[in-house]
């Protein structure tokens, strides 16, 4: 018999509240109607006056300078500068969309429904986390890329010299400090696991010799940063009081993916230059690559 | 008291019966016209196009503040780059060798080519965008509750579908734009661990971006995901419908 | 029409700043509306 043992509670649909209904046709289809009108008015104006790019026939031999995917994985290809391919391409994305799919098994209590902000801290903790991530993922971004050291150094004449270099991005923590070499290639598997090696190119682990360096710079400090940057954010909500249930807290966490997402694909839309440097908008420059045309 | 005469027909009144209550048109159109609460009720509910939409919704689901329309108008987008995909099909060729000339063609010779091809890249990019935005009006309104969570998660599938669909569409008018953001974006999938080299083999059809990966991503692009994403759209509307409407507070 | 071409260098992100540009407005004018319309 396929009859449950255990009675488990199951969502069913509220019943309906017949008085306070109005007809679909006229009042829903002739808003839908308008908003279409709307953005098809909308698109065909911009499409008379905006014309779809169209650059030089594919080449495989003439790269141009930078390569940029699609502006919805720019976020991805921002992640790539500071994080070990695999990490940045595949696996935050897919944490990512299986953190998102399970939301509404987190936060099962319907208080709050079918309303805009209707929970009591709602607007504040979105607005706080959206601050705190937009600040937070320029500054990381900024850090990253030297530009911390760099305005320090020129606007304040602040230097921490050759001992606080390995301080200036992520990157310089496996350069500048002085591991032993023994660090570099610690042996932990007595044989080479090639099954998930198959990439054969190097990294920080070869499933069996851990450069522990690389390791740190390219694996520890991300994930470090990615797990625990949104947990102290939602702890700190938390502790003062703004964080009572678990919809803040998925607020918080919402917002600030929201925002994050969208500072790392401004930033590597519109401030990545030739070779992925960062630049401001107005000095982005596109080296098409030619051989005998570089000087742009 | 005396009963008014009912006025005489005037010729638009015969004109409209002659033209509006023949035998043809109302075997076409079988409600009336919708001007009674009835026929309104009627024609949502018999219209195969109308008939996604409930007979009657909560009047706080109308307001455009509440949804903004995105759901609405994601679908509409997708209608929209389903109708410019056709015309642009028309002239286009997925061989390394015709590709490029037929774009160059589409936006010079062919009549309002420039104007579609125009159309399909901003829909394109506005559906990822609404898509998006969508799926902040529901987060931000609550509306993936119970008895709502399955929903959202075929709402996430659909993200991924479209995002898949405007990726296999950028290869398609093989220029350096489209080339080298497809190498690029193959290779961050390539770099996987374990499954990267032969899903990047699989989704490429060889080691490079070359002929085979343009025919498989035009195949994918014109109807392998569209069918996908009709699917879970479908699966997606009946949902709402079964979960009664849009979601209300309590 | 030579000059709807957008400038070479900054073709990706203009292109993506006009368009959420115009989505933003768009959207924008469907708010005014449901305020003139829906009262």
């Amino acid at each position: 018999m396929a009859t449950a043992v255990v009675a488990r509670p199951v969502a069913r649909p509220q019943p309906r509240a017949r008085d306070e209904e109005v007809l679909v046709w006229p009042d829903l289809i002739f808003i839908e109607f308008i908003s279409a009108l709307v953005f098809t008015v909308g698109l065909l104006i911009l499409s008379t006056f905006m014309n779809a790019p169209l650059l030089d026939q594919a080449n495989p031999d003439v790269t141009p300078n930078p390569s940029k995917a699609p502006w919805y994985l720019l976020n991805l290809q921002e992640l790539l500068l500071h994080m070990n391919a695999a990490m940045a391409g595949i696996i935050v994305p897919t944490v990512w969309l299986i953190l998102l799919a399970a939301f509404p098994y987190f936060d099962r209590d319907n208080e709050g429904q079918g309303a805009w902000f209707a929970t009591e801290n709602s607007w504040r903790i979105t607005i706080i986390s959206g601050l705190v991530a937009f600040v937070g993922t320029w500054l990381l971004i900024l850090w990253d890329t030297g530009k911390i050291a760099y305005f320090l150094h020129s606007w304040f004449g602040l230097s921490g010299g050759d001992t606080l270099r390995f301080l200036e991005n992520v990157r310089s923590m496996q350069s500048q400090l002085p591991w032993p070499e023994w660090s570099r290639s610690i042996t932990y598997l007595p044989f080479k696991l090639r099954i998930l090696d198959g990439t054969g190119r190097g990294g920080p682990t070869t499933f069996q010799h851990l450069d522990f360096p690389g390791w740190l710079v390219e694996q520890a400090i991300p994930i470090t940063a990615l797990v625990g940057l949104p947990s102290l954010l939602i702890y700190s909500l938390w502790r003062s009081g703004l964080v009572v249930s678990r919809r803040d807290a998925l607020l918080a966490l919402f917002t600030g993916f929201v925002v994050v997402f969208g500072v790392l694909t401004l930033v590597g839309t519109a401030f990545r230059g030739q070779g992925q440097q960062l630049v401001m908008p107005w000095d982005l420059k596109v080296s098409e690559g030619i051989p005998g045309q570089e000087a742009h | 008291m005396a009963v008014e005469a009912p006025p005489k027909p005037t010729l638009a009144d015969k004109i409209y019966d002659r033209l509006f209550h023949n035998y043809v048109w109302k075997s076409i159109f079988r409600t009336g016209y919708p001007n009674t609460p009835r026929n309104q009720m009627l024609i949502v509910a018999t219209n195969v196009f109308l008939h996604l939409h409930p007979t009657r919704i909560h009047r706080t689901h109308v307001k455009i503040t509440h949804t903004y329309c995105l759901g609405g108008l994601s679908f509409f987008m997708f209608l929209g780059l389903t109708v410019t995909g056709i015309m642009l099909m028309f002239y286009y060729v997925p061989s390394v060798e015709r590709a490029y000339l037929d774009i160059q063609n589409i936006t010079t010779t062919v009549q309002f080519g420039q104007l579609m091809r125009n159309m399909h890249r901003w829909m394109a990019h506005a559906m990822v965008i609404l898509v998006f935005l969508h799926m902040m009006r529901v987060f931000y309104t609550g509306a993936y509750k119970p008895p709502r969570e399955f929903n959202w998660v075929v709402g996430v599938i659909l993200l991924v579908l479209t995002f898949l669909l405007s990726f296999t569409g950028y290869l398609l008018p093989w220029d350096q734009l489209a080339f080298w953001a497809i190498t690029v974006g193959s290779e961050i999938a390539g770099s996987a661990p374990v499954l990267g080299p032969k899903t990047r083999f699989w989704m490429l059809g060889g080691f490079e971006v070359g002929p085979n990966a343009l025919i498989r991503f035009y195949t994918l692009h014109v109807i392998g995901l569209p069918l996908l994403a009709a699917i879970f759209m479908a699966v997606h509307f009946w949902r709402i419908r079964r979960d009664g409407g849009l979601a209300r507070p309590l | 029409m030579e000059w709807a071409n957008l400038p070479h260098d900054f073709a990706e992100p203009l292109e993506l700043v006009i368009v959420a540009i115009s989505i933003t407005a768009m959207l924008g004018i469907l708010v005014l509306f449901g305020q003139w319309w829906q009262k």
